[in-house]
């Protein structure tokens, strides 16, 4: 056991690093890419069903879909960004490094996911309200912006995660070979990752649910959009604890 | 590639690290058009509105509207002010980035988008946060911004709600005991900051826990203690998404349009990209801002 720990900073971790950045890379846009192709997908699927119920109101359903979609696609892109991040950024090469960026790329590549079904479950939910009662559109269309924006918050704290132990050797961490450090990075990407599914799809669930509302009863969109703002932030808090967490693994370690 | 913001510059000897200049200018940029604009529009008024007067009336009308219909008559028209300032604010900044620096030769150094400073975001969210936190005491008073800390409450009458109320009393002033005991056990051993810090968070915490038992008789209810650190880190959790939602985004956009301009060697696609990621994108995000400000202190006041 403790022959090969004490050998950790003897190995060249040059081309270690170099391939852990490209699977880094990798992981987080092809994990990331998940949840926005299923949301929007499943946002177009619905717009389409309710042209079919609602003919007349194909413009305002299509312009409805594209403008959920494009916020559906936020966390993909972050996804994106990270992974440019993780490919075109070089630290020095060590141990610590290497488990920051899989941890980085663990993050927003999981972290992704929930957000992107979440709001792509939003915009469907607001383009069948709308094909039901075309007059409500604005109201709608505000309601789905708000819940989106709220679903899309797990993505960003995943984001955040990911920034700092991208950018973590500025600070003057993760620099040497400890295999504590290394795989507590590591894990702190996964815990953000993994904790930021389920309060995306929850908050996209209630984003939807408001947008349904809000088509409904358009006189009462007010205390809707309180009560999903308030609801989608409880649904976020077990998120907020990954978040914390994860701010442990690295500060505190 | 030229992604990550030049080294800090030191200006006119203030201290700290320096400041991104980019950001420094460009915020400046913005509010002077901002100040231009308000005294241009509102110069000549008239009963018909003309082209420029229209545009801002309905901009105006807009968030009227909306202010009034979450925040109520009055406080909704308190906040209008603030809440176009920061709306205009917010979107000429994230879209000022779509100007090509063509005073590169008189030092400018670009019209880069201060959101994609996570200063700026972060300073607005300050801003916000505050705002939000002072409406809510000043149209609930202390009593109803504190207890909205430790809601869902119960009644008193009932006699689970005294058993349970018992306990929590009980919870609280063993922890009062606890935390003091430890602080004062501990003085001798802390540097003076740590003393001025940990004291501050002590008194607090016992000037919270008296003024919970006052207001739970006066208002005949049991406070939910367990949930007040759920529901302080619900606020916290707002607070922080809430910058990093504007700046992700903005940020985001930024390097995507860079890197795949980069890639695809500026041939074709750019202005494109430009137009959905700087303006569409931008535009939205900056609404979204907006809207989560108002809808936050909706939150607080109407609890």
């Amino acid at each position: 056991m403790g022959a090969w720990l004490e050998n950790l900073a003897e190995i060249d971790w040059e081309p270690v690093m170099t391939a852990g950045r490209y699977v880094a890379g990798g992981l987080a846009m092809g994990l990331g890419a998940i949840g926005s192709g299923v949301g929007e997908g499943h946002n177009a699927g619905e717009a389409v069903d309710g042209i079919s119920r609602q003919p007349a109101v194909s413009g305002d359903l299509t312009r409805t879909m594209l403008v959920g979609q494009a916020v559906a696609e936020t966390s993909g892109i972050f996804a994106l960004v990270i992974a440019f991040l993780l490919m075109f950024t070089e630290p020095v090469p060590c141990m610590e490094a290497l488990g920051a960026y899989l941890g980085g790329g663990l993050a927003m590549g999981l972290g992704a996911i929930g957000s992107g079904i979440g709001t792509g479950v939003a915009g469907a939910q607001a383009a069948g309200s709308i094909s039901r009662n075309p007059r409500t559109r604005g109201n709608v269309t505000i309601t789905m912006l708000l819940g989106q924006a709220l679903a899309t918050s797990p993505a960003v704290f995943a984001l955040l995660i990911a920034v700092i132990l991208i950018f973590a050797q500025g600070f003057e961490m993760y620099t040497g070979n400890d295999l504590v450090l290394a795989v507590s990075a590591l894990a702190a990407g996964l815990c953000i990752g993994a904790g930021a599914i389920g309060p995306g799809i929850g908050s996209g669930i209630a984003a939807g649910g408001a947008c349904d509302a809000a088509g409904r009863r358009p006189e009462a969109s007010t205390s809707i959009t309180r009560t999903m703002l308030v609801g989608g932030a409880v649904s976020q808090s077990t998120g907020i604890y990954a978040f914390v967490i994860a701010f442990i693994l690295i500060f505190f370690i | 590639m030229d992604i990550l913001p030049d080294a800090p510059v030191v200006i006119w000897g203030l201290p700290g690290e320096g400041f991104n200049v980019a950001t420094l200018y460009n915020s400046w940029l913005v509010m002077v058009m901002l100040v231009v604009a308000g005294v241009v529009v509102t110069r000549r008024l008239q009963r018909v509105p003309g082209r420029l007067q229209m545009t801002f009336e309905l901009l105006v009308e807009f968030f009227d509207d909306v202010c009034t219909a979450s925040l109520g008559e009055e406080l909704g028209k308190k906040f209008v002010p603030f809440i176009v300032t920061l709306f205009l604010f917010t979107l000429l900044t994230s879209i000022i980035t779509v100007v090509p620096n063509f005073l590169a030769w008189a030092g400018w150094p670009g019209f880069d988008s201060p959101t994609q400073d996570l200063n700026t975001t972060l300073s607005l969210a300050i801003i916000v946060f505050f705002i939000v936190h002072i409406s809510a005491i000043r149209a609930n008073g202390l009593r109803g911004w504190l207890w909205g800390f430790y809601e869902p409450d119960f009644p008193m009458q009932h006699w689970a709600g005294k058993v349970v109320g018992a306990l929590f009393l009980a919870a609280l002033i063993w922890l009062s005991y606890f935390f003091a005991a430890g602080y004062v056990g501990g003085f001798a051993g802390m540097d003076a900051g740590t003393r001025v810090a940990l004291g501050a968070l002590l008194g607090l915490f016992l000037a919270n826990n008296v003024l919970l038992v006052i207001y739970s008789i006066q208002l005949k209810r049991v406070p939910n203690v367990p949930m007040a650190p759920l529901n302080v880190v619900g606020e916290l959790g707002k607070a922080i998404s809430h910058p990093f939602r504007l700046f992700g985004n903005i940020f985001g956009g930024f390097v995507i349009v860079i890197v795949i301009s980069e890639l695809i060697l500026y041939i074709g696609l750019p202005p494109f990209l430009d137009l959905f990621f700087n303006l569409f994108i931008a535009l939205v995000h900056a609404f979204v801002f907006t809207m989560l400000a108002i809808a936050y202190t909706a939150v607080q006041v109407h609890d």
